[in-house]
């Protein structure tokens, strides 16, 4: 098998002839501490990628598409990334980066998408969304005229074509859908406690929102698989903290479920069956709504929250799951490394449908020594409940 | 009297800002004290929203919604309150550590101790240690409470411990954190008394180290 049809094997819970070999990614003050401590340095870091910027470990192409993560990947012998088509999915045309306020220590600035983000100069932390373009219905009306119109024109790179003849003879997973999704999207719209009111406050647009994020997504999509066939899609949403769901299973229901069952009912008549969903926090009381809204895949199951992708699957059997590795076992010691690994891996990879990973970005406080030990460790368990296994 | 209270009460529950103002205008023309109004009308009603919040009946839209409905009804009763009916449980000073932006959280809680009677100093996002120290000695301050979202910036929460010592007031000032990485037991290992899961246990939190420091 190539990793393509090990990924669809296990991803649809039939036997892959071997396990993947894969992570979730990095943060940029994780690889640049690995570097410090002994991983090869090839390519190295762009400038520019701070301590809290997000390595994926994939190909994401929107709206930076850089390999970053390629010396990790490289040294430890990952298999083939997965390849996300680098369709801008959000606002065209974008919206000019500039700063809007400069406050000396920290400053707000206006990215791509049109959200106003906090940041502090000088130092690498995760940026804050504090608020966006989407104001009132008046300016939601005007956003979605200009930036969301449901055509394909510049929102694919001027080498389409070629990247069509590339992927039709490709050995690697396909996905589509970048950071944006149902809740997600209307995040970077508006603001995190905007939106939250919003509901309350209009819900007769957060309707519209929805309904209109999914009949445009369906339009890209629909423009992209004509001319390829696509292994799976992406919604973003990190619409959970520790302490569950932002907003109700009931409001869930109410706002989000439509564009969910709406878009994925279209994915299922092209054949895509994969719908993976990315959120940390505690998701339990909102997996039952993804489910029914079609959702096939979750993702990464941050153990600190509370997550346990061995009561998730036992919960729901034929969900599948990738990630759920808890990163401070692995920055705590060889110990706790292999209680982890000994208590989730095997049962998860007996049963099917499950990619292992660390539960989200590896973080600063993972040793590159720790690290390289949990990777030998869980490739040993990979081929222990493997058919076969080609990298030795 | 008691019909208006309730229905105060229930329209912060419910987080109906038109209603909450209405019901308490209607319970000022009543002649009903301003301080019975907030006291046994809005606080309720932010005490039952946070009871709901506590049991995963509510969720944050909720808060938000709730707590600025309080907020226009105390503003609304705000002429009519002597210094006297107001009687604060204790000062609190607030922001996000050093390095760290996320003040969802933070605002949250904000929302939750002034709807709940405490006088809440801001300072924001990014505050240094030093500034949390200088703000707590300026204003007498019984309780520090700060938040950190990343693993990187929780490790600063032991240097606001130090600068209050610096400053003379640690044995008078209670440190309560929050935040997504942070537990009871990291609070527990670097000294600090109180730890809170979200905005509504917060309000508890802070209640019980008013206790303590009595």
């Amino acid at each position: 098998m190539n990793t393509r049809e090990r990924f669809l094997a296990t991803m649809k819970f039939e036997e892959p002839d071997r396990h993947l070999v894969w992570e979730f990614g990095y943060w940029g003050g994780t690889v640049r501490r690995w570097y410090r401590e002994g991983l090869p340095r090839v390519r190295g870091l762009c400038d520019d990628i701070g301590e809290g910027t997000g390595l994926f470990n994939e190909y994401a192409g929107i709206p930076r598409n850089r390999d970053t993560s390629l010396d990790i990947h490289h040294y430890f012998k990952m298999d083939p990334y997965l390849v996300r088509v680098p369709l801008n999915i959000g606002a065209y045309p974008p919206f000019e980066s500039k700063v809007i306020e400069d406050h000396g220590e920290w400053y707000i600035w206006q990215e791509w998408d049109g959200s106003l983000r906090k940041e502090i100069k000088n130092r690498s932390t995760l940026p804050t969304i504090m608020g966006g373009p989407v104001k009132d219905r008046e300016s939601w009306e005007r956003y979605k005229a200009e930036r969301l119109r449901p055509s394909l024109k510049g929102r694919l790179p001027d080498n389409w074509s070629q990247l069509v003849k590339e992927y039709k003879k490709r050995d690697y997973p396909l996905g589509l859908g970048q950071t944006h999704g149902f809740f997600g999207t209307p995040r970077y719209l508006m603001g995190v406690e905007e939106l939250l009111t919003k509901y309350y406050d209009d819900p007769d647009m957060m309707r519209d929102i929805n309904n209109y994020l999914a009949d445009f997504w369906i339009a890209l999509y629909d423009g992209v698989l004509r001319e390829v066939e696509v292994d799976t899609v992406f919604i973003w949403e990190d619409m959970c903290y520790k302490g569950g769901p932002l907003i109700s299973p009931a409001m869930f229901r109410e706002f989000i479920l439509p564009g969910y069952k709406k878009l994925t009912s279209f994915l299922r008549d092209h054949g895509i069956t994969l719908v993976q969903v990315d959120s940390d926090g505690d998701v339990w009381k909102l997996i039952p709504l993804w489910v029914e809204g079609g959702v096939t895949v979750l993702y990464p199951f941050e153990v600190a929250a509370g997550m346990d992708v061995v009561e998730v699957r036992k919960a729901f059997p034929r969900l599948a799951i990738s990630g759920g590795i808890d990163k401070r076992a692995v920055a705590e010691g060889r110990a706790a490394i292999d209680r982890e690994l000994e208590y989730r891996v095997p049962f998860m990879l007996e049963s099917g449908g499950y990619i292992p990973t660390i539960d989200h970005m590896v973080s600063m406080d993972v040793s590159f020594e720790n690290f390289k030990y949990y990777r030998e460790k869980l490739n040993q368990i990979l081929k222990k409940h493997s058919k076969s296994w080609d990298r030795d | 009297m008691p019909d208006h209270l309730k229905k105060i009460a229930e329209a912060v529950k419910n987080g109906d800002e038109k209603l909450t103002v209405q019901a308490v205008g209607e319970a000022l023309k009543a002649k009903i004290a301003a301080a019975e109004i907030l006291g046994r009308g809005l606080v309720p009603g932010i005490q039952a929203l946070g009871q709901l919040f506590k049991d995963g009946q509510a969720y944050l839209p909720e808060i938000l919604v709730s707590a600025r409905a309080m907020r226009s009804g105390t503003e609304k009763l705000q002429p009519h309150l002597a210094a006297s009916d107001v009687k604060k449980k204790g000062t609190v000073v607030i922001g996000t550590v050093e390095g760290d932006m996320h003040d969802i959280g933070k605002n949250l809680v904000k929302m939750m101790l002034e709807s709940n009677g405490y006088d809440v100093h801001d300072l924001g996002v990014d505050v240094s240690a030093d500034a949390f120290a200088a703000e707590a000695k300026a204003t007498k301050a019984n309780i520090v409470a700060t938040s950190a979202l990343l693993t990187t910036t929780m490790t600063i929460i032991p240097a606001i411990a130090k600068a209050l010592e610096t400053v003379g007031v640690r044995r008078k000032v209670k440190i309560m954190i929050g935040g997504a990485p942070i537990t009871r037991q990291f609070a527990d290992e670097i000294g600090v008394e109180g730890y809170a899961d979200d905005c509504a246990s917060a309000v508890d939190e802070a209640d019980r180290l008013m206790k303590l420091a009595a």
